[in-house]
């Protein structure tokens, strides 16, 4: 069990003896890092001294903190749904310093992007609103981007309800021009999809689950790309799963349209065969799709076709997950096994540290136009320290949400954040 | 004493060979006794069996309580839409408190998929699954093959066609598991977009010609094409099935051999089936009906019976 350890604004933190990734400049260094009440004040051979709180950091690797480009905050709620505390603590544990926050209440106006905002005063993770598209996020009507831009959001989604009518979609690509920040459809024909909760396969047969076919998935994204190629809009894909998706990406990026896209570790960790126990928390939408997609997927990271990894952290209430699979709530929490989960899978498949550690820090920083301080002197110390061949097996006690809808406890992991290093906290 | 391999009968997908025969051989023997003047044997004395009936079900609750007191068990019924499933309890308290009262078994039918599965992480009973969803309903797909097996006296290399909505099919798979391990061979027959797309990797001919399954066929099992599901879009009109998929009478006459005709009932006379055919001396649909009876003895008594007796 990890713990937060406030250090006092006068007392000096040592990283000793760890390998450093300056992840901005793509370098690797040999050094100690001196950090006072948040920032990077010496860089170098420094000699320990018994006033520093010293962490050893021999076989370690010291790089920037994450940013997770899609995060379900669930803080708004009620009784045991999440609060700022738990969220802040699943993202701290998992490397995290930055989210950036979907739609949750149908967040359409300015006043609702402030409300978001306002939760950052006093957090050690920095939360980015995202507006939705439309009001209501109903899909008819377009929301007021500007007032929300001005205010702070920096992207457009209307969370898990894809925009069905294409002409509005257009509407929100060409107007969203105006502030350069990416609009993120959700990539789901609803009539396609046609009540389906699994991906449509010979395993739904047996499973006797109404299948939701990848043709639902493609179908979407290739109409969001051709609007995108057409009025040259910025778009971003949220949660793709299928090859036939990466397929499309591929091509359009061939063309110049400017797309990036998310894929979550779910998807490279599980496939549909592991539905046979009809576990809810397994349950995600897009859904979990063949050893072939999955693969595809893994490529799709290696060419650069899929930008970066979105945890897709999405906490749910146990009784909402506790029912038959219809019924049961979309989503699990990932912020504490994304870096963990994707390491493990991505390692095995030959992808080099750095290449990992991109798609959770420089490249999210990119499509959501944030800064990502360098590791130099003055600099703000927004880090992790992580241990990079580290096997471990992540338990219930892993879990730092108020939720537990995981598919992960009990699985081994490959690579593990020890610490969290943000403001003048010291998580690990 | 006869067993079967599991504790639970959930469906036919990893039920082996072996728990088939012995499910058939029983339900022979049960079926015998069905015959008698009295058709009652104490095998379960002193069990408590409840039917957990979560969706709307005639027949098969029938016959599972025909069942359960023709083996002398002591049988509680719960229906879902008189519970306090409305009051707004979950599904996991429901079966929760039913256990409390003591029960030995439970035999459930429940609108979606898996929920048997689910139904096992919430009681240390053996349950029956009487179909969930469109995931499996094996009790009708073993009395299917028994009444196979009683009119041909094997399974082996006779060629089954299933003709109807398979897609939203309860037993299909059930019988395309059950029939293809006692080495059957299985035709679907349908309009394409009723048939699972991915169907074809479990071995099975598809055909979307009525005249050519019946050409193939030495059972045909006909399902019953729901009401339901005209008007939206998937059945244009009775009249176009009954034109491209019905049995009539005229379709049954042309062929130059004697098809043995199934249903699992309730039958749509005139839409799927025409009453000539369901009637005539080709139809085992009535046999089906009392097999399932004897079927479902033979299941309960080889889950629970040996334990009875030892105890």
């Amino acid at each position: 069990m990890k713990t937060k350890i406030i250090i006092d604004s006068n007392k000096k933190v040592l990283l000793k003896g760890g390998k450093v990734l300056d992840i901005v400049n793509n370098q690797f260094s040999n050094n100690d890092i001196l950090i006072l009440n948040g920032k990077i004040i010496e860089i170098g051979n420094i000699s320990e001294k018994n006033s520093f709180h010293i962490i050893n950091c021999k076989n370690k690797i010291i790089t920037q903190s994450f940013i997770d480009v899609h995060t379900h905050l669930k803080v708004t709620g009620v009784g045991d749904q999440e609060d700022l505390a738990s969220i802040t603590n699943a993202a701290l544990s998992g490397g995290y310093s930055k989210l950036c926050v979907v739609p949750e209440k149908k967040t359409d106006t300015p006043e609702l992007i402030e409300f978001t905002k306002r939760l950052n005063s006093d957090n050690f993770v920095k939360l980015y609103p995202m507006g939705c598209i439309t009001k209501k996020s109903e899909g008819l009507e377009i929301a007021e981007f500007g007032l929300m831009v001005e205010k702070g959001a920096i992207a457009f989604s209307d969370s898990d309800q894809p925009i069905m009518n294409a002409q509005v979609m257009r509407y929100a690509l060409e107007y969203a021009k105006m502030f350069n920040v990416p609009v993120i459809n959700h990539p789901e024909d609803i009539n396609l999809v046609n009540n389906g909760v699994m991906n449509e396969s010979s395993i739904s047969n047996i499973l006797g689950m109404n299948g939701n076919p990848s043709l639902a998935e493609s179908t979407m994204i290739f109409r969001d790309l051709k609007i995108a190629e057409y009025i040259n809009g910025k778009i971003h894909i949220p949660n793709i799963t299928s090859s036939c998706s990466v397929d499309l990406v591929k091509e359009f990026k061939a063309k110049k349209v400017d797309v990036t896209t998310e894929v979550s570790p779910i998807n490279l960790f599980f496939t549909d065969k592991n539905l046979s126990e009809y576990d809810t928390n397994l349950k995600i939408s897009p859904p979990l799709r063949s050893k072939d997609d999955q693969e595809s997927l893994i490529e799709a990271l290696r060419d650069g076709t899929i930008d970066c990894i979105a945890s897709i952290h999405n906490p749910h209430r146990e009784d909402d997950k506790d029912k038959d699979f219809y019924n049961a709530s979309y989503g699990a929490i990932g912020l504490e096994t994304a870096f963990a989960a994707t390491n493990t899978v991505l390692s095995k498949n030959n992808f080099s540290f750095e290449s990992i550690i991109k798609l959770f820090s420089i490249k999210p920083a990119k499509i959501m136009n944030i800064e990502i301080p360098e590791i130099n002197v003055n600099k703000k110390a927004d880090l992790v320290i992580i241990d990079p061949d580290k096997e471990w097996v992540f338990t219930e006690e892993d879990v730092y949400s108020k939720s537990n809808n995981t598919p992960f406890i009990n699985k081994t992991f490959k690579g593990r954040v020890d610490y969290t290093i943000s403001k003048n906290i010291l998580f690990g | 004493m006869n067993k079967l391999s599991t504790k639970h009968f959930i469906g036919l997908e990893n039920a082996t060979e072996k728990d088939i025969n012995l499910i058939i051989e029983t339900a022979l023997t049960f079926r015998e006794i069905l015959d008698r003047p009295i058709k009652k044997v104490p095998s379960l004395k002193g069990i408590n069996i409840v039917n957990l009936f979560f969706e709307n079900s005639t027949r098969t609750k029938l016959s599972f309580e025909l069942a359960e007191k023709r083996l002398s068990a002591d049988v509680l019924n719960f229906s879902g839409s008189s519970s306090s499933l409305n009051k707004g309890e979950t599904f996991r308290d429901t079966v929760q408190n039913i256990q409390a009262m003591k029960i030995d078994c439970a035999v459930m039918r429940h609108p979606i998929p898996g929920s048997c599965k689910q139904l096992t992480r919430y009681l240390d009973c053996p349950i029956v699954n009487a179909g969930d969803g469109t995931h499996e309903h094996p009790t009708q797909a073993m009395l299917d093959i028994t009444t196979i097996f009683e009119k041909f006296g094997r399974v082996k290399d006779l060629k089954v066609a299933i003709v109807g909505d398979i897609l939203h099919s309860r037993v299909a798979m059930s019988n395309i598991f059950g029939l293809q391990k006692l080495g059957a061979e299985v035709m679907l027959c349908s309009p394409p977009h009723l048939i699972p797309k991915y169907i074809q990797q479990f071995n099975v001919k598809i055909s979307h010609s009525i005249d050519e399954a019946l050409q193939w066929a030495d059972v045909v099992n006909i399902l019953r094409i729901q009401r339901e599901r005209m008007g939206i879009g998937l059945i244009p009109s009775v009249r176009e099935y009954r034109n491209l998929f019905g049995v009539t009478k005229d379709r049954l006459k042309n062929l130059d051999k004697e098809l043995v005709i199934m249903h699992p009932g309730p039958i749509n006379r005139g839409v799927e089936v025409d009453s000539y055919v369901a009637d005539s001396d080709q139809s085992v649909i009535l046999n089906q009906v009392l097999n399932g009876v004897a079927v479902r003895m033979s299941i309960l008594y080889l889950l629970l019976g040996a334990n009875n007796n030892e105890n």
